[in-house]
């Protein structure tokens, strides 16, 4: 069996070998063309937690919405997921992410459900995102009984960072997976 | 949906990306790609990414594009009709240093014809040049090839990212650049374009077809 497209090999971002003679046409435009990752904070670098990272504008409509943008949370990444705004803060159930219980150590665990955690709530349609990966459904994780596609930076396929139900229009972001632009 | 929207508001262009297995098509979305997190018995086939949105800037416009991957699907050619629905755009990848992938264009450029519209946008992708030792396909061959099906050419290094931009940019230029595969939208209404991958007004490139299966219909 094929394994996982998510799982490609690990390749250096740019190998160059044989010192000068042997770089290939193009890479110091692609090199030029690799951006720097901006300036980035995540949740716990907030010293009142995800209350600073909550639009005050709009406390008449009763939503609270994200501050900053959001970006992967891999420091050399921080590809752009979402512009601030768009999400909207809910507290709701932490839910189970990670297949077989594997934990990547870039990313924040999240509390057991039913304990909660904190989201950043985008609907209806995965074009409201700037940039982000879905996975195709995981059979071993459910939510409210269907099954659940897990987001993931566009970028590097850093994931999980939130999760959707299969067809469903509510896509949740962590706030504790992501990181905030400074 | 025109492409002709305010500057504001994004234009949303599907694309989709086949070709034979291992010829670097979701690299191709990559920055790089060092994390192992999903384990890799985990039901390899039905995990992988799906689909990704990326934003672009296109002649001055703001694009999103979503972009469409056969997760596998390729090895068992189990690829259904609903996955070219809507489509506006089809990257074919090869592996320049893998002339089988090569020789399986033909089947690919087929199996298009049957699915989708010949006025969608085609790009033939040769990639992994990184490999240039290796290289089984010559640059000029596959050229010719390709201007043969009336397609795009770029070779590219998903690994340096040689090309890979200038790929995604050509061919949402060309789309742009085709009215008709923003016309008949009328019937679908506006309401493809939110909670349906992004796909507004996308061709109608085919019937109904029932290999769609509940649940599927929608991209999330």
């Amino acid at each position: 069996m094929r394994k996982a497209l998510i799982s490609q090999p690990t390749e250096p971002d740019v190998e160059v070998r044989d010192g000068h003679h042997d770089v290939p046409a193009g890479i110091f435009e692609a090199l030029k063309r690799r951006r720097a990752a901006p300036a980035s904070k995540l949740v716990s670098d907030f010293e009142g937690g995800v209350s600073d990272l909550i639009q005050s504008a709009d406390e008449a409509s009763g939503t609270s919405r994200n501050k900053h943008d959001l970006l992967c949370p891999r420091a050399k990444c921080g590809s752009l997921i979402l512009r601030a705004g768009v999400g909207k803060w809910v507290e709701r159930a932490s839910v189970q992410m990670e297949p077989l219980g594997t934990q990547s150590p870039d990313l924040a665990a999240l509390p057991t459900p039913p304990e909660t955690a904190q989201w950043w709530l985008i609907t209806p349609s995965p074009m409201e995102f700037e940039n982000v990966g879905f996975t195709r459904p995981v059979q071993s994780l459910t939510e409210l009984g269907r099954k659940i596609k897990l987001l993931t930076c566009a970028e590097c396929d850093l994931g999980p960072l939130g999760w959707s139900q299969e067809g469903g229009t509510e896509f949740w972001l962590a706030c504790s997976r992501v990181a905030y632009r400074s | 949906m025109s492409p002709a929207t305010t500057s504001t508001q994004p234009v949303n262009v599907k694309l989709l990306l086949i070709g034979n297995s291992s010829v670097g098509k979701s690299s191709l979305l990559l920055r790089f790609s060092d994390e192992q997190w999903l384990p890799e018995d985990e039901s390899s086939a039905t995990i992988g990414v799906d689909f990704r949105v990326h934003k672009m800037d296109v002649k001055g416009k703001k694009v999103k594009l979503s972009i469409w991957d056969t997760a596998g699907q390729e090895r068992f050619r189990t690829i259904t009709s609903s996955y070219y629905r809507g489509a506006q755009g089809i990257i074919l990848v090869y592996d320049v240093a893998n002339r089988e992938s090569f020789e399986a264009l033909p089947r690919w450029y087929s199996e298009l014809e049957t699915y989708v519209s010949s006025s969608v946008v085609k790009i033939l992708v040769g990639n992994k040049v990184d490999k240039e030792f290796s290289r089984q396909v010559p640059t000029a061959e596959a050229e010719k090839f390709a201007a043969r099906m009336s397609s795009l050419f770029v070779e590219t290094s998903a690994k340096t990212s040689v090309g890979v931009k200038e790929a995604f940019t050509e061919v949402v230029e060309q789309i742009m650049d085709t009215p008709e595969l923003w016309e008949n939208t009328s019937a679908r209404g506006q309401g493809t374009a939110h909670g349906n991958g992004g796909v507004p007004g996308g061709v109608q490139v085919v019937g109904l077809m029932d290999e769609q299966k509940p649940g599927e219909g929608c991209a999330c």
